[in-house]
């Protein structure tokens, strides 16, 4: 259900920046235009972004793709100022240019006949799935966005998500928008009631949340996909910084995937979600 | 005429900018990235007598002008290496420099004992100084006298260059550096990573899981420099430098200090066309200062 993309498709690309804007707290949506990577990009897949006049900051950094246009060509991702480097991508320019390595990774597909897609997001964890979302706009099957924030301030997107998806919970750590707590308990709930008989979760955000729903796939013997964010000095398999635990099952002699090139986008009951 | 060419006991390099152990995969991940005849050698990931599959995460971190590494030499072995990754290798319009890593001495004659079946190699570095693996590596290269033995009993094995990656975790590496040239090596390359440590305060816990790694990256180029410098003092088997280099100015400062050729590692993660940039910037010069390479290396000026 994933697939591992062609590794002679990634190109390092000169983009111009065409907007930036702040979405949510803390949070921007980058626009840069590549023609060829619209093109390319799968929802799942990544790009690794050179931080600009940042001489003492090495790595690139890694951004999930969160909308692409075919047809203009404008690439999306969503940056979280987490530390220097994303901070420096927040204060680029339209007009300037980045270089970026893409497309990276692997990617989401969905099997055309299910009957429910269960997408559960945590935070930045929204970022691929608006993407999924306006790809798979067209599927007659149910989509189903449990979408978890810190507080109201901190969604992105959420009427346009609503637009895309048959059924929206949102929750809040401070019940400042949505269901106060854990965006599982909706999760949990909807899970218990009867539903589709093909379900399948997707899942990305924080490690405690994947865990969770890791479980959950366990419990109600669900087929699901979750997508990492681990550290990576390249992006592309040659470092193997961002090892990746497989879940032992005795006959795996490959205890270690990568997240950059077997991944980002894992069958959940794979691997170890650790922090 | 090439200005730029360079050569390792019999072997001829048409430019002396490799790429870095580690830092390269073997060589299929830079496919569509960087046109490799551009670049003077592929020295390949670590190959071991058997496959390992490396530490567990975290495995890596960023730090200022740097990273800590503790990977573990993760590879598929020796013979899946001959038979998976040669065949991409051989084909390949460059020189390719197989690196060897063992538990024991024995072990880096039989993978040279190997790979001495094997067609398209043109020479071995000997990781003699890994500071991540528990056993071996590293002790190879702390000792002057397992040093200068083990490479001497590979020497016997090899009718190809070897060249021995030094740590610059000793007190003294041109000791080191002159045991192997004792045993037999035709070229030495440093340095290898350095130990340090990174920690999360909020979790009071080490940032990988092996606690310390290796640094590497332009934090540590002005250490390789100095090392690299003191090497090319004491030894007179050529130096391939390796530490931080970025781009051309970075390349030419380690010729200056001696070095016969040079390794981009860590910058090859940032921008997958480092080295090609930087060999083809090299030509560019030479050509507008009008000199040979040779003239370039070893050229510091130091007051008497």
């Amino acid at each position: 259900m994933t697939d591992n993309c062609d590794s002679h498709a990634k190109h390092l690309l000169n983009c111009r920046v065409e907007s930036l804007a702040q979405v949510a707290f803390n949070t921007y949506r980058l626009t840069f235009a590549s023609n060829w990577l619209a093109e390319q990009a799968q929802p799942g897949q990544f790009v690794n972004i050179a931080v600009p006049r940042c001489g003492d900051i090495l790595w690139r950094r890694p951004f999930s793709f969160h909308q692409i246009d075919r047809h203009s060509g404008a690439c999306t991702v969503l940056i979280q100022v987490i530390g220097r480097g994303s901070e420096a991508l927040t204060r680029v320019q339209p007009g300037e240019h980045l270089s970026c390595l893409a497309p990276l990774g692997n990617h989401f597909v969905i099997p055309a006949e299910i009957d429910e897609l269960l997408i559960v997001a945590g935070g930045l964890g929204i970022a691929p799935f608006f993407f999924l979302l306006q790809e798979v706009a067209a599927q007659p099957y149910k989509k189903v966005l449990f979408y978890g924030a810190a507080s109201a301030d901190c969604f992105c997107r959420v009427d346009e998500l609503s637009s895309l998806t048959s059924q929206l919970f949102l929750t809040t750590d401070d019940g400042s928008r949505g269901e106060q707590g854990l965006v599982i308990k909706p999760l949990q709930r909807f899970l218990a009631e009867p539903g589709g008989k093909r379900r399948l979760v997707l899942t990305c955000g924080p490690t405690r949340m994947m865990q969770a729903v890791q479980n959950l796939c366990k419990k109600y013997h669900l087929p699901g996909y979750v997508s990492v964010e681990n550290l990576m000095a390249c992006g592309f398999g040659a470092c193997m910084g961002c090892a990746v635990q497989m879940i032992d099952k005795g006959l795996s002699a490959k205890p270690f995937l990568l997240a950059c090139k077997d991944g980002p986008v894992f069958p959940i009951d794979e691997i170890v979600i650790d922090e | 005429m090439n200005k730029v060419a360079i050569r390792i006991g019999d072997v001829a390099f048409a430019n002396p900018i490799m790429v870095a152990s580690g830092t390269f995969g073997y060589a299929q991940e830079f496919d569509g990235l960087l046109d490799f005849s551009q670049i003077g050698a592929i020295v390949t990931k670590t190959v071991t007598l058997e496959p390992r599959t490396g530490n567990p995460p975290p495995r890596i971190w960023e730090t200022a002008a740097g990273m800590l590494n503790s990977i573990g030499l993760p590879n598929v072995g020796v013979e899946e290496f001959i038979a998976k990754k040669m065949p991409f290798l051989r084909n390949l319009a460059t020189r390719i420099v197989v690196n060897v890593a063992g538990k024991t001495g024995d072990d880096y004659v039989r993978i040279v004992e190997r790979l001495q079946q094997v067609d398209g190699i043109d020479a071995y570095e000997l990781n003699f100084s890994c500071p991540n693996v528990k056993q071996g590596g590293m002790s190879f290269s702390a000792d002057a006298q397992i040093a200068e033995r083990v490479t001497a009993d590979v020497r016997k094995k090899s009718q190809r260059p070897l060249i021995v990656k030094l740590t610059p975790n000793v007190t003294s590496i041109a000791d080191i550096g002159k045991a192997v040239e004792q045993g037999g090596a035709d070229a030495v390359s440093a340095i290898n990573t350095l130990v340090g440590m990174a920690v999360d305060v909020k979790s009071r816990r080490p940032r990988l899981s092996t606690i310390t790694g290796g640094l590497s990256g332009p934090a540590i180029k002005p250490i390789a420099l100095a090392k690299v410098y003191e090497l090319c003092r004491k030894l007179t088997i050529p130096v391939v430098a390796i530490g931080g280099i970025m781009n051309l100015q970075d390349a030419l400062e380690f010729f200056v200090v001696g070095a016969t050729a040079v390794q981009i590692g860590t910058a090859n993660f940032i921008n997958p066309a480092c080295a090609a940039e930087i060999a083809q910037g090299l030509h560019g010069y030479c050509r507008a200062q009008n000199l040979n390479l040779q003239e370039l290396i070893g050229s510091l000026r130091v007051e008497k």
